[in-house]
């Protein structure tokens, strides 16, 4: 016996000191967690209906997923004349331009408050509608295959005009759009990329001509019409800092990346409040 | 004065990365400007003294990572030749204060001191937490030390250390929220539908507060016991010495984990067991308690 437990005793010994080594953390309290409003908005005077959706954040400990009650909501928007409290149906669905418009150089304010105690606030200005003189410049290039026949390809260049004198931030949206009734009544859509980041600003190149290459846009056969939509948001700071902050968010999971948060713009919440006028131009493929 | 490295260390909770660079054409040295006031006190037995000193530290051109800034990638090991660091640190400011307290005993059997430093360290950058002020990682806000020595007689000599520091200031979120991703065309914002995985956003953690979180303080006890013996050309010395005594886990890393918890819940009115994940923190620690034997021959 005495043998038995003199060979087992370094094992023990090592088990005793390393087996746990890695261990649930309990002692110390977890970051705590507040319960916060989450503010997703983005107003145009250019959209049909406006959305806005009021949410909330989650607890990454514990039960996640498991949505604390917020409370009963009360939501209103004002551009400081004009203010309209926003219904629980309007979170949701968003309204349109008859029952608020949203007009350009305007700042609106969104409050949120909970009869729990939760608040949030943030404001955004529309920018000014602006004289971008969106073009498209385009080519054509016919690819020949033995085997498969000729495909057809058309080559764009997209060009806009920056207003001098002030900080512009852009967005810029592609896609194709095919209709082929003889498989369903509604149109593929497809992204097609264009610069390499879609989100841009005029720093340094103040009132310069913007020129975007697309990638090359193929024109089947099937399709009974196809059309590029082209869309050129000019867009609040707070909307550019936004998706420059998607664009770069890393949890912290990495353990070689630093941790980088989404930009917030919303006082006692989270999420983000923001505007934009658009600019589009429709080209014809087929 | 005037400092021609830096050090940059990351801020996120996993395996801690600290860099030494230099100072080059696009990195300016680190400056600071330092006071200090202190006070030094001999007792009336000669071998005991105390000290207090305050002191206030501003520094200029401190260097951290950016927010999002990749260091290392281990999926592309030919990235080194094209991430350059200069691209991946910004510069800021950084103040340092605090008050340390030292008790010395010089003379005697018993020798040793015990020290105590209360520090505030913070930092600001104008890219980094929205240009809020933030506690740097290495902010220690108390920090101990005893160490003892006692020689119990011409041979043998026993000795102690106790260490204590306040965690590290870590990034930690709390919780995480659905961040949406407008498009302009024809999709635009979602139809809403909040289910797990919602359209065009996705999850993102709040980490809204840089180096919120304070990990477990460190302390250890070190403990060994000496035998001199005088040879015939110097001194031979056997030490016996446990590092970590009492087996304190002290926190490396921590990371974000999952672990599985059959619950029963009630559907109206029947209970019905659900196994469900619950998010938890894991620890991961090094160096438990650690003996070693020690021969040294001094001539």
């Amino acid at each position: 016996m005495r043998k038995v437990f003199t060979k087992l005793m370094p094992s023990i010994f090592f088990l005793m000191i390393f087996a746990s080594c890695d261990k649930e953390v309990d002692n110390i309290g977890y970051p705590k967690y507040n319960q916060k409003i989450v503010i997703s908005g983005f107003l145009s005077p250019d959209n049909k209906v406006n959305k806005i959706l009021i949410s909330e954040n989650l607890s990454l400990y514990g039960n996640r997923f498991l949505p604390q009650p917020m409370g009963t909501l009360t939501a209103t928007i004002s551009d400081g004349t004009n203010e309209m409290s926003l219904d629980s149906a309007q979170f949701m669905n968003g309204f349109t331009s008859s029952d608020y418009p949203i007009i350009e150089g305007k700042t609106y304010t969104i409050t949120v408050k909970t009869d729990k105690g939760l608040a949030a606030e943030a404001s955004c200005t529309v920018p000014l509608k602006r004289n971008l003189s969106l073009e498209i410049d385009t080519s054509l290039t016919v690819n020949y295959n033995p085997d498969y026949g000729s495909y057809t390809y058309i080559n764009a260049d997209i060009y806009f005009t920056d207003t001098q004198g002030t900080d512009n931030y852009y967005m810029f949206y592609c896609e194709q759009v095919t209709y082929i009734s003889k498989w369903s009544s509604t149109p593929n859509i497809f992204e097609i990329s264009g610069p390499e980041k879609a989100y841009f600003t005029d720093n340094g190149k103040d009132g310069a001509r913007f020129k975007m290459t697309l990638q090359p846009v193929g024109v089947g056969s099937d399709g009974d019409s196809s059309f590029l939509k082209v869309y050129l948001l000019n867009t609040d700071k707070a909307y550019y800092d936004y998706k420059k902050s998607l664009d770069n968010y890393n949890s912290g999971d990495d353990p070689f990346t630093e941790p980088s948060p989404v930009y917030t713009n919303v006082t006692g919440g989270l999420g983000i409040f923001a505007a934009y006028t658009t600019d589009s131009l429709i080209f014809r493929l087929k | 004065m005037n400092q021609y490295i830096h050090m940059i260390t990351n801020t996120g909770i996993s395996l801690p990365t600290d860099l030494w660079v230099p100072t080059t054409d696009r990195i300016k040295p680190q400056q600071s400007k330092q006071v200090a006031l202190g006070l030094v006190k001999d007792f009336n037995q000669k071998d005991l003294s105390l000290s207090i000193e305050g002191y206030y530290k501003k520094m200029n051109n401190t260097l951290e990572y950016k927010e999002g800034a990749t260091f290392l990638t281990f999926d592309d090991p030919g990235a080194a030749s094209y991430i350059n660091w200069e691209n991946n640190v910004t510069s800021g400011r950084a103040w340092s204060y605090g008050v340390e307290f030292l008790l010395q005993k010089k003379e005697g059997r018993l020798t040793g001191w015990i020290g105590y430093t209360l520090s505030w360290t913070q930092m600001q950058f104008d890219s980094i937490n929205f240009g809020r002020k933030f506690f740097a990682r290495y902010d220690r806000r108390h920090d101990i030390s005893v160490v003892a020595t006692y020689k119990l007689n011409d041979h043998i000599t026993l000795s102690g250390t106790w260490v204590y520091g306040t965690g590290n200031a870590v990034t930690v979120p709390a919780s995480q929220y659905y961040s949406y991703q407008p498009y302009p065309g024809s999709y635009q914002m979602p139809s809403y539908s909040m289910g797990p995985n919602p359209p065009n956003g996705m999850y993102v953690n709040d980490l809204s507060e840089k180096n919120n979180f304070r990990m477990a303080p460190y302390h250890r006890l070190d403990l060994g016991i000496q035998f001199h013996k005088i040879k015939k050309w110097g001194e031979r010395i056997w030490e016996i010495s446990v590092y970590n005594a009492y087996n304190r886990k002290n926190p490396f890393y921590y990371y974000n984990d999952t672990k599985t918890v059959p619950t029963y819940v009630y559907e109206g009115p029947k209970r019905v067991l659900l196994l469900i994940d619950y998010g938890i923190l894991r620890q991961v620690s090094l160096f438990p308690v650690i003996p070693s034997v020690t021969y040294s021959f001094k001539f």
